[in-house]
């Protein structure tokens, strides 16, 4: 043992019970200080000696010899541009403003626009993708990592942050993980909840079904495994919901099969169901006779004979590729039939299959036929569509946009301009927001570049403080920051 | 020489002396029950000690025992800092009390040590060094309920190192605001002292003549600069350098600096200096401006990419 160490542990532990042996010291130090005698005072002398010998190390200080294990590889340099420094001032502000979706906006672009962020910027971006206070952090982390080039990635390889493996990770820190892969749209989500889904509870299952959002066909083999194999009523439920949102899962395909088999049409209006019995195959495919607190079937339900309640079911379960192809009309006319069929007249709800499928064909559509623009079919209506809705519809919505709803759209394609205005005449009629920050945020994103007059000529005309102008004061300013990124 | 010694007031004397009691009776009973009871509550214990050291005129000696409370208990060398740290400012407060025994020139610097300023006239009647002064780093740390900052300077000509100190309430008056990396013109009037690096000045202009500094090769190189630096005045606490063909390594989580000869000496990083070394050397050779210690080194700026940077900048937009 060194004798700094001896010094180091006696000094910690005290030197009431524990004293230094004289053998110990070397023997130029023994030669500087005499041994102490009984009166003396012992620690008086011990800090001497621990000066002495710290005095004796120092002055003989050498490096340590190092192997090549020590040393890190140096990075690959990259050859993109750089984001330049006015932009970089304008994502920091993002940052530390809190204006989210702004920023993802902006690294939306730049990483379109294949530009790097510069060397000097890299820690202070780099350092928040860590942050686990940030709910967003695996959100952002997904967003900035195109942006950090092989110098960033180095950087994240060599500078220990914690480290996060899906496999020793709490659970609602893979939620977060999880929740930020859905949204990037990567197939690798579905991957790791394959590889422990049977070690899970059902609360965690049903959390990570609750937030699965689209379902990709990637997804398909992992959900259908789940549901073949799931023994709880309440997650089969929850897995057949997100299967039912594909038309290229087995279930729906073999729900479409069925229902080509029982049900006729005469070419013009009407439809005729075949008879159809209750079996074990209907039944694995999760359709039922019974309304339960899992199949959440209306009420009316239970009056209708068995038959019916199946054909019910299977109808809401149809995307609109088969209604086209079984009717042969062209869309307009599908739509059409559907909304004035009798057959389909009493408690069907074809808003929610829509919904259900996300089909921005069939949405229209029934925009079109109903003379509404939908509030849950904005995030998957492209621009032109709504454009041309914009002629002759209003909206059923009361409020602009809760937060709920600006995070689930598809992309960030801009609005088209008479769309743009009938959503800013909308907002200054119904003064209604579920939050200022995020929806203005969300409107200088979607709106046209042709608003601006209309939006300078408001804040011109209305200097009070409500919240109207609130909002379109914060929507110019957040316009120009994104002027300002894709300058 | 000019002595401190014969130019304070008794009064002012007896306080420091009393201040030095103070150290050596709270250490050793502090010793006695085992300093890591002390370790524990280092913020608690040290507190009114410090306190008592600036009622007894001896801010310096409170700056000492301050930074007890400034060591990264979570390193491990925690115990080797502590330790070496507590004996050194035992020491200190014992030789102050037997300043009377001691030459001049050790006076001189035991007074500073423990808080005692050279008076100003007195420092401008040195001869000043005239030079171009490369802005090496600029450090702030809160020191009792002032600002205290360091302005790291490097003498193209005479290769001298010097610090200017200076004390505010707060940031609005700070009169002395120079951009790291920049290049001054000054005559600066050093403190009386062995390696001492305190300057005074006049005047100065800043000039766009950016120069590289001399820069050494090799750790080994270093720790030998350190050893004979702390042979001529072992009171001092660090040693600046510059050194150059340097790499960062790094094993079990710790870094080192080191050179092409495979020797290496740990360094003291926090989150965001671990961070911009990283990234502006990027596993590549380097050119840096240290502080040693006998424990580690300290990097306060590097020279990568022919850019200048320094560490404890969040973002170093200016510097580019």
């Amino acid at each position: 043992m060194k004798l700094t160490e001896k010094i180091i542990n006696i000094a910690l532990l005290g030197t009431s019970n524990r004293k230094l042996e004289r053998v110990d010291l070397p023997d130029f130090i023994q030669s500087q200080l005499p041994e102490p005698s009984e009166n003396q005072d012992y620690e008086d002398y011990f800090f001497k000696v621990s000066s002495l010998t710290f005095g004796c190390e120092n002055s003989g200080l050498l490096p340590q010899k190092i192997d090549s294990t020590f040393f890190m590889k140096p990075f690959e340099p990259d050859s993109s541009p750089y984001i330049d420094n006015n932009k970089i001032s304008l994502l920091i502000y993002l940052v530390d403003s809190g204006l989210r979706l702004l920023l993802n906006y902006g690294f939306y672009y730049l990483r379109a626009c294949r530009m790097l962020l510069p060397p000097f910027a890299l820690p202070y971006f780099v350092a928040r993708a860590f942050n686990f206070s940030d709910k967003y952090v695996y959100q952002y982390r997904l967003a900035v990592w195109s942006l950090i080039g092989n110098r960033g990635k180095w950087l994240v390889e060599n500078a220990d942050f914690p480290s996060e493996k899906w496999s020793n990770s709490s659970h609602s820190r893979r939620l977060k993980m999880f929740v930020a892969l859905r949204k990037a749209g990567l197939n690798s989500s579905s991957k790791y909840l394959s590889d422990n889904w049977l070690t899970l509870s059902p609360k965690q299952k049903s959390d990570f079904l609750s937030v699965w959002g689209r379902v990709l066909d990637s997804d398909l083999d992992f959900l259908q495994n789940a549901f073949d194999t799931e023994t709880s009523p309440k997650i089969k439920q929850l897995l057949l919901k997100l299967l039912l949102q594909n038309e290229n899962s087995s279930i729906v395909k073999q729900d479409i099969q069925f229902l080509e088999n029982i049900i006729k049409f005469d070419g013009k209006k009407s439809i005729d169901f075949s008879e159809i019995e209750f079996s074990e195959d209907l039944q694995q495919r999760g359709l039922s006779v019974v309304n339960t607190e899992n199949n959440n079937l209306p009420t009316f339900f239970e009056r209708l004979s068995d038959s019916e309640k199946l054909v019910f079911q299977l109808i809401h379960r149809m995307p609109f590729s088969f209604w086209q192809k079984f009717t042969g009309f062209d869309a307009k006319n599908t739509n059409q039939f559907l909304l004035e069929n009798p057959s389909f007249k009493f408690g069907f709800n074809f808003l929610d299959v829509i919904k259900n499928f996300r089909d921005k064909n069939w949405a229209f559509e029934y925009c079109k036929y109903n003379s509404i623009i939908y509030q849950c079919f904005m995030p998957f209506l492209d621009a032109d569509s709504l454009e041309i809705l914009s002629e002759y519809c209003d909206f059923d919505f009361d409020f602009f946009f809760s937060e709920k709803l600006c995070g689930n759209f598809d992309n960030f394609q801009v609005w088209k301009d008479n769309f743009s205005l009938k959503i800013l005449k909308f907002i200054i009629n119904k003064r209604n927001f579920s939050n200022t920050i995020l929806s203005a945020q969300f409107a200088a994103i979607k709106l046209s570049a042709n608003m601006e007059h209309f939006i300078y000529v408001y804040i011109c005309e209305h200097e009070d403080n409500d919240i109207v102008s609130t909002f379109f004061r914060r929507l110019h300013e957040y316009r120009k920051y994104l002027k300002q990124l894709t300058a | 020489m000019y002595s401190l010694l014969e130019n304070i007031s008794e009064q002012r004397l007896a306080n420091i002396i009393a201040g030095a009691d103070e150290i050596q009776a709270r250490f050793k009973d502090l010793l006695r029950n085992g300093l890591l009871k002390f370790a524990q509550n280092i913020d608690s214990q040290t507190d009114l000690l410090k306190r008592r050291l600036i009622d007894c005129q001896a801010p310096g000696l409170a700056s000492m025992v301050s930074a007890l409370t400034k060591i990264d208990y979570t390193s491990d060398i925690w115990k080797d800092v502590f330790v070496s740290s507590l004996s050194q400012i035992y020491m200190t407060a014992s030789a102050l009390k037997n300043i009377q025994q001691l030459d001049t020139q050790w006076q001189n610097e035991l007074l500073v040590l423990a808080g005692v300023s050279y008076p100003q006239h007195q420092v401008f009647e040195c001869s000043p060094v005239t030079d171009v002064w490369l802005v090496l780093a600029v450090t702030t740390e809160p020191f009792n309920s002032m600002i205290l900052k360091r302005t790291w300077l490097y003498g193209q000509n005479s290769k001298r190192f010097a610090v200017y100190v200076q004390y505010f309430m707060d940031k609005s008056r700070d009169d002395f605001e120079v951009q790291i990396g920049s290049s001054l013109h000054s005559s600066l009037y050093f403190y009386e002292g062995i390696h001492s690096m305190r300057v005074l000045f006049k005047s100065f202009y800043v000039t766009n003549s950016a120069f590289a500094p001399q820069a050494f090769s090799g750790i080994d190189f270093a720790l030998k600069i350190y050893r004979k630096a702390l042979t001529d005045n072992p009171f001092m606490q660090v040693i600046p350098l510059i050194l150059c063909d340097v790499q960062l390594a790094k094993k079990d989580g710790k870094f080192y600096l080191a050179d092409f000869n495979n020797s290496a000496f740990p360094l003291m990083l926090n989150d965001v200096q671990k961070l911009n070394l990283l990234t502006y050397t990027c596993g590549r050779s380097f050119s840096c401006f240290v502080l040693l210690n006998q424990f580690y080194f300290k990097i306060l700026s590097v020279w990568a990419d022919n850019l200048y940077y320094f560490l404890d900048y969040e973002i170093n937009r200016k510097n580019n």
